[in-house]
């Protein structure tokens, strides 16, 4: 017989001994191997050698699929386990389960947000292919990036460069449309045929080649309801009538949908861009004029090096056309990296800040760990009651394995729990909140957000682990020798519990001073001094020249109105960037071209000089006002004999005014030149109103344009409304910080009662026992809180400098005028804080005082 | 006490096997009764219940005396074994009971 190898595949061998419990229990390998060589003997090598692999699969899978269900069968005993020690400590369950929620609540609904920000744009099919044309200023040194560039520049990349797949250019202009009866002011956006090919918004009707007809126009959804209403509007004809003045006829092409809720930006209506020709601007083909953003579509990332390497020629054009607009570069961001950029200005979507982002997410973390110690404290300080079970277990026979796994369980449970409810909450509660403060409109459900079904089980996981590994392996690690003996002292990990709970309150801290911070500089907001008397103003915008005489004509006779003035800028409104020129150096500066007595109107304040002569453009010289930031900034000292150039002109600088916020105080004040203009170019009619007359006199407004003025709708508003929107989103960014900082307040608050609620137990007698030698009350309560209290107050010594800093440059990063913080803000979270945490643990303790001592002391 | 089919077999064989019964032979067993071949896992399983529900108990044997020879699981019944045994005998009587060769056999 020959000698054969007769060695089984050690491979095969080697599973069967490690990876399954055959080997241990039943030597598994030695019955093999005797079968093995029987068939090597009988039929050969290859076929031995199958049979052992066959064998070893076969009895791996069978052995895979058993301990599957042994691990259910496991499970579900860990689970009764798990709800029934739940149900015997209902207390801390409760405040560990609210924690949990409220936390898990807030989390899931900044991940849905956060997701949704992240994924900006991505609605549109090609998005990874499209780039916006970003135009590099350099004035003053510093590279400037805008997303404004030469009108011409789009269709030359597009015909210069076959790469360009696709190009469109965006301008945005209002008008006034009109169907039938209907009169609203509107905003058009203009853009080219290729608009829909790159941004895939979904169509209702009709279709995307309607943007190739000059005179159609495609409308969203929304604003075709507003004019047709049940009607079908495909193939309607509206009438435009641009701010120019310029009227036609278009008809309605399509109608889009409701935008997907991660479309960066949006439309109310589309109109093919040749219409900008009409709409004012007047020569589209000059590389002096701007338009708001192109975009480009390129298939190979790779040819961008190429197109960029032959950017310098259209610089050339662009330089000599617009000296004023001196351009260093024009690049290529891409579309999806527009979310998070804040450097380029006048940008058509994004601008999200990642540090508010950051900001944004960490707080939901800190809520997280919040709830995660909590668990912890409770769990350990409660560890004492399960000494028993856990040493009885032990001596059964349970390992240390199965104990961890035991607590892991239960805290699984738990968290789940607290994951359908934090759902919940996150859907009816967090999330309705969260989205009016961030301005959200469409976020309707939080299972928008795809990553939802991935985030859940990740956050289930980690919370049960971060909460639950350390209690878990403490308590199991007791010998049960030493519990039966009575030698662990209850009470728990001192030193760790006293840290988490400073941790906690730090925290608390610093979200109820941010939150009472920003309230309160909400509040201030509305104090500031706008700089000119807001009062009594009301401004009806004529954009028509000719309708303010006759408009003014109409209502001069009006005896409560006081006086009327016009004005082509208007403060709150609009005002122009010009760049001036004083002793051969450029300057930006805020232009406002203002009417003859719109300065006194407004009240503004004169510090020196004189106001506009209304004789005086007529007369010999031209004048500029300004402002006293201007002041400031060119360094002087007076004005006199000062004369800048504006477009080569030389106008001198008559008068010296306040300075006032003609933009929100988000914004600094920066120079401000004045300037006079004529009665054709009034863009707005400005009236003063006698004081408790203002909303008679804005009806009376009304209905006279209305009887006078047809075409146009009604626009009149008063000037104290001017910053309505965003004293509003002051307050709900306020309302949300107080939102948090309640949550935080309560997690830590329920935290504490569960700590002396268990401290109280364990010294029930001594309680007790005190009560009977005469103790009263209060001295019990200082007994109980006195330790409470010191953590509470090196806590607070702690997060005082850490919360001044933060709050401090929260507010700088979003105003240049705010509140100063002082230390009454912090006194007062520290009392607040103080007066719950002692409201929390008292109302056990009075529980516990007012026992009558037989009870407690006899209890055994 | 119930035993599946693949209980009943095995402790069968165990039991017609007398002191030779391990691994390999109960497999071999198995398949000259069944005509079917069992593989290691299935019936490692099976026997590790039957050796838990105390139907079987398991004992290492003695090493072999030639060379390279080995311990043995060997395996044998218990009386609680013998009882769940007789008792499946009975259920198959009297589930059989009435039920003549004729009746079941296809007609030719």
């Amino acid at each position: 017989m020959n000698r054969i190898e007769t060695k089984p595949p050690f491979i095969a061998k080697w599973i069967l001994k490690n990876l399954t419990i055959y080997e241990e229990i039943f030597s598994i390998t030695h019955d093999i191997d005797e079968e093995y060589e029987e068939i090597l003997t009988k039929s050969g090598r290859l076929k031995s050698w199958l049979w052992y692999w066959f064998q070893t699969l076969k009895s791996t899978i069978y052995y895979i699929n058993l301990t599957f269900f042994w691990s259910f069968a496991m499970f579900k005993n860990y689970l009764k386990l798990s709800y029934r020690s739940l149900q015997k400590n209902k207390l801390f369950s409760i405040i560990t389960l609210i924690g949990f929620s409220a936390a898990i609540g807030a989390a899931i609904s900044i991940f849905v947000i956060e997701d949704l920000v992240f994924d900006f744009n991505k609605c549109h099919k090609n998005a990874d292919k499209i780039y916006l044309v970003t135009t590099v200023l350099n004035r003053d040194g510093d590279d400037e990036k805008w997303s404004d560039s030469p009108i011409p520049l789009g269709p030359a990349l597009k015909a210069d460069f076959p790469q360009v797949k696709y190009m469109t250019r965006i301008a945005d202009i209002s008008g006034v449309m009109k169907y039938g009866d209907e009169i609203l002011r509107e905003k058009f956006r203009f853009v080219d045929k290729e608009f829909l090919d790159m941004f895939t918004f979904p169509l209702k009707t009709g279709t995307k080649q309607a943007l190739s007809d000059k005179k159609s126009i495609i409308l969203y959804e929304d604003i075709a309801i507003k004019y047709f209403g049940n009607e079908d509007p495909i193939g309607k004809q509206v009438t435009i009538t641009f701010s120019n003045g310029n009227t036609s006829d278009f008809t309605v092409g399509a109608v889009a949908e409701k935008f997907p809720v991660n479309a960066g930006f949006g439309f109310g209506i589309l109109i093919p861009y040749e219409n900008l020709v009409d709409a004012g601007t007047k020569d589209i083909k000059s590389w002096k004029n701007l338009t708001r953003a192109v975009f480009v579509q390129i298939d190979n990332p790779d040819e961008i090096k190429n197109i960029e390497s032959r950017i310098p020629a259209y610089l050339e054009i662009q330089n000599r056309a617009n000296p004023d607009w001196r351009t260093k570069n024009f690049i290529f961001t891409p579309l999806l990296n527009l979310t998070f950029n804040r450097e380029i200005r006048n940008s058509i979507t994004g601008g999200w800040g990642t540090a508010s982002m950051i900001v944004f997410g960490s707080i939901g973390l800190f809520l997280l760990l919040l709830a995660c110690f909590n668990y912890m404290n409770i769990a350990i300080s409660t560890a004492f009651r399960r000494l028993k079970e856990i040493g009885i277990r032990k001596v059964l026979g349970s390992e240390r394995k199965d104990i961890i796994m035991q607590f892991l369980y239960e805290n699984i449970f738990l968290c789940f729990l607290a994951l359908i409810i934090g759902t919940i909450l996150a859907q009816l509660l967090y999330l309705p909140v969260f989205c009016k403060f961030l301005e959200i409109k469409d976020i309707e459900s939080i299972f928008i957000a795809g990553d939802l079904w991935i985030f859940l089980p990740v956050l289930l996981f980690l919370i049960s682990i971060c909460a639950g590994a350390y209690p878990a392996f403490y308590i199991s690690s007791f010998q049960p020798v030493n519990i039966l003996r009575g030698k662990y002292k209850i009470g728990g990990r001192k030193l760790f519990t006293r840290i988490s709970i400073i941790f906690q309150f730090i925290f608390t801290f610093i979200l109820i001073t941010l939150s009472v911070v920003v309230a309160r500089n909400a509040e201030y907001q509305k104090t500031i001094d706008w700089g000119y008397d807001q009062e009594q103003i009301i401004t009806v915008p004529v954009n028509n020249s000719k309708y303010f005489s006759t408009f003014r004509e109409e209502i001069k006779n009006n005896p409560d109105i006081i006086s009327i003035a016009g004005t082509e800028d208007h403060i709150g409104r609009t005002f122009e960037i010009e760049i001036i020129e004083y002793e051969g150096k450029k300057h930006e500066v805020m232009k406002f071209e203002v009417g003859s007595n719109y300065l006194e109107i407004m009240k503004i304040r004169l510090i020196s000089g004189e106001l506009f002569n209304p004789q005086l453009r007529e007369k010999s010289g031209r004048s500029v006002i300004i402002n006293q930031e201007f002041l400031r900034y060119m360094n002087w000292e007076n004005t006199t004999y000062k004369y800048i150039e504006i477009n080569n002109e030389d106008y001198r600088v008559a008068g010296v005014v306040e300075d006032f916020h003609y933009q929100y105080f988000f914004e600094k004040i920066r120079p401000v030149i004045l300037r006079l203009t004529t009665e054709d170019n009034y863009k707005y009619l400005i009236t003063k109103v006698k004081a408790g007359r203002v909303n008679s006199t804005s009806e009376f407004l009304k209905k006279t344009w209305k009887k006078l003025i047809v075409n146009e709708p009604y626009g009149g508003f008063f000037q104290d409304d001017i910053f309505a929107l965003n004293f509003k989103a002051e307050e709900d960014v306020s309302i949300l910080f107080s939102f948090y900082a309640l949550n935080a307040l309560i997690i830590s608050c329920l935290g504490l009662f569960g700590l002396a609620s268990v401290n109280i137990s364990k010294r029930k007698k001594e309680i007790g026992i005190r009560k009977v030698h005469g103790a009263g009350v209060f001295s019990l309560l200082k007994l109980v809180n006195k330790e409470f209290l010191v953590l509470i107050v090196i806590s607070s010594v702690i997060a005082t400098p850490v919360s001044y800093l933060l709050v401090k440059s929260a507010l700088e990063a979003i105003h240049d005028y705010f509140i100063p913080i002082t230390a009454v803000f912090f006194i007062f979270t520290f009392i607040v804080i103080l007066v719950t945490s002692i409201l929390s643990i008292s109302s056990l303790l009075y529980k516990a005082a007012n026992t009558n001592p037989v009870n407690t002391i006899r209890n055994e | 006490m119930e035993l599946t089919k693949n209980e009943e077999l095995l402790l069968l064989s165990i039991l017609k096997l007398k002191d030779r019964a391990y691994g390999v032979t109960i497999r071999k067993n198995y398949k000259a009764v069944t005509g079917k071949a069992l593989n290691y896992g299935s019936m490692y399983n099976t026997l590790y219940l039957l050796v838990r529900r105390g139907l079987a108990v398991a004992k290492e044997s003695e090493p072999e005396s030639r060379k390279g020879g080995r311990r043995k699981i060997l395996y044998s019944i218990t009386s609680d074994g013998k009882k769940a045994l007789l008792e499946a005998q009975k259920i198959h009587r009297s589930a059989w009971d009435g039920i003549s060769d004729l009746a079941i056999e296809e007609k030719k």
